[in-house]
């Protein structure tokens, strides 16, 4: 599997940063959760993966942190209200919004990280 | 004059946006109603209004509704003399219906894009099984707002008192419905167990724990406790609060049971792995409940010998 970077996600997926958390700069990811329901995302260990939803809320981002997911792509261009982009910063976890669903954003990820 | 209804679908509080979501058409319509004829006449249908400080009747025959007359009507016959006039002559004809079944938010917004006072109500077949006026879904919100009042003023679940506090002992207040706070309990104890040294995976197993709690609490309770603990040996996280309890507690630990309702599946939850996540995760877990009584699920997590299971 491919390391990339979230600069090299953020193209591959067409995404704005939203919240770039300092410390997740240099880190860098080989695989996705996609989920809108965070029970499931608490199902898995996630280092190394980016957590891709369309749920725009503060708990995308608590289930994320908990698991160990350093990032966070909301899908079909939902916006992060000013209580998510606090609670991004305040977990350190990087937050970005794409405009493409979430099923193309997948196929991308697994693109871009099988080659 | 007709108002909007005062209600933010959006923006309104978590307990309103529940409440509209919840409660449906026929929960809140009056079924105690009168219709006229389309033969009856526009002064019976003022003297129906007069005599039930009503001010809209449907016209109806064998249940299929024809039209409304509201008082408006009722004052422009009286303005122009046509008040013996037959309704069929004067009633509003394109009558907006609403199905029994309609979310009440979806009622709301009918309101407030129609500016009119009323609807009638109708079944599945199309057939009139009541009306609903915005005084009924005010009115309903009222009880309903005041039931949670009533129900937040005597929830003060057992505490547990400070002198049989063990090391280490944190305890969190979850209101119900309260899911911008959601998670912070867990932010807190993932940070106590940080600080005390515990690796990176058992933080994970306790934070996975505590947030499914403090979300059920949330979502299915009506407020609770969350209290931790922990010894050398064991972290210690029991959920107490007092209500409505637990109807079959197999079921309730079965992956994708849920009794969530929609509300709480468009904020990411409800998927029925709540409980289910946490037995996976626990090292012991135990739930005491029953339908109408309060919830205990007692957690451990091992911290000397965090288990055999490849999932821990």
């Amino acid at each position: 599997m491919n390391q990339i970077s979230l600069e090299g996600i953020a193209q591959v997926v067409e995404a704005t940063h939203v919240v770039s958390a300092s410390a997740e700069q240099e880190r860098s990811y080989h695989w996705a959760i996609c989920s809108d329901l965070m029970s499931d995302v608490l199902t898995r260990d996630g280092d190394g993966a980016v957590l891709v939803t369309s749920l725009a809320s503060v708990q995308a981002l608590r289930a994320a942190d908990i698991v160990g997911i350093g990032a966070v792509i909301l899908s079909n261009g939902k916006r992060a209200d000013p209580q998510m982009l606090a609670t991004a910063q305040s977990l350190s976890v990087s937050l970005m919004t794409s405009g493409l669903p979430s099923f193309e954003i997948c196929i991308a990820l697994g693109k871009a990280f099988a080659l | 004059m007709i108002q909007n209804l005062p209600i933010d679908i959006t923006n309104s509080s978590l307990v309103i946006r529940e409440l509209i979501t919840r409660l449906r058409v026929c929960d809140v319509m009056s079924t105690d109603m009168i219709t006229a004829r389309r033969s009856d006449t526009l002064r019976t249908v003022q003297l129906q209004m007069k005599e039930r400080g009503i001010t809209g009747v449907p016209i109806a025959e064998n249940g299929r509704v024809f039209g409304i007359v509201s008082v408006d009507d009722i004052i422009q016959a009286l303005d122009e003399g046509h008040i013996n006039d037959r309704v069929d002559a004067h009633m509003t004809k394109n009558v907006v219906l609403l199905e029994e079944y309609l979310p009440l938010s979806l009622a709301v917004s009918q309101f407030q894009r129609y500016s009119y006072g009323r609807f009638p109500v109708v079944n599945k077949e199309g057939l009139l099984v009541g009306i609903i006026s915005s005084r009924d879904i005010l009115t309903k919100l009222l009880v309903e707002i005041n039931r949670e009042v009533d129900r937040l003023e005597t929830l003060i679940p057992a505490s547990v008192p400070t002198s049989d506090r063990p090391n280490g002992f944190r305890e969190f207040t979850i209101k119900q419905y309260d899911l911008d706070n959601g998670g912070k309990a867990t932010e807190s104890i993932k940070k106590l167990c940080e600080s005390i040294g515990l690796d990176s995976r058992t933080c994970r197993r306790i934070a996975v724990i505590v947030y499914e709690l403090e979300i059920n609490l949330a979502i299915h309770s009506y407020g609770g406790v969350i209290s931790c603990s922990y010894t050398p040996e064991c972290f210690r996280i029991v959920s107490r609060d007092n209500g409505p309890g637990i109807a079959d507690r197999d079921l309730a630990v079965t992956p994708g049971f849920t009794t969530a309702n929609d509300w709480v599946k468009s904020l990411g939850f409800g998927a029925g792995m709540g409980l289910p996540n946490i037995k996976r995760v626990a090292d012991e877990f135990h739930i005491t409940s029953a339908k109408g009584h309060g919830t205990v699920v007692t957690v451990s997590v091992n911290l000397v010998q965090t288990g055999g299971g490849e999932t821990k």
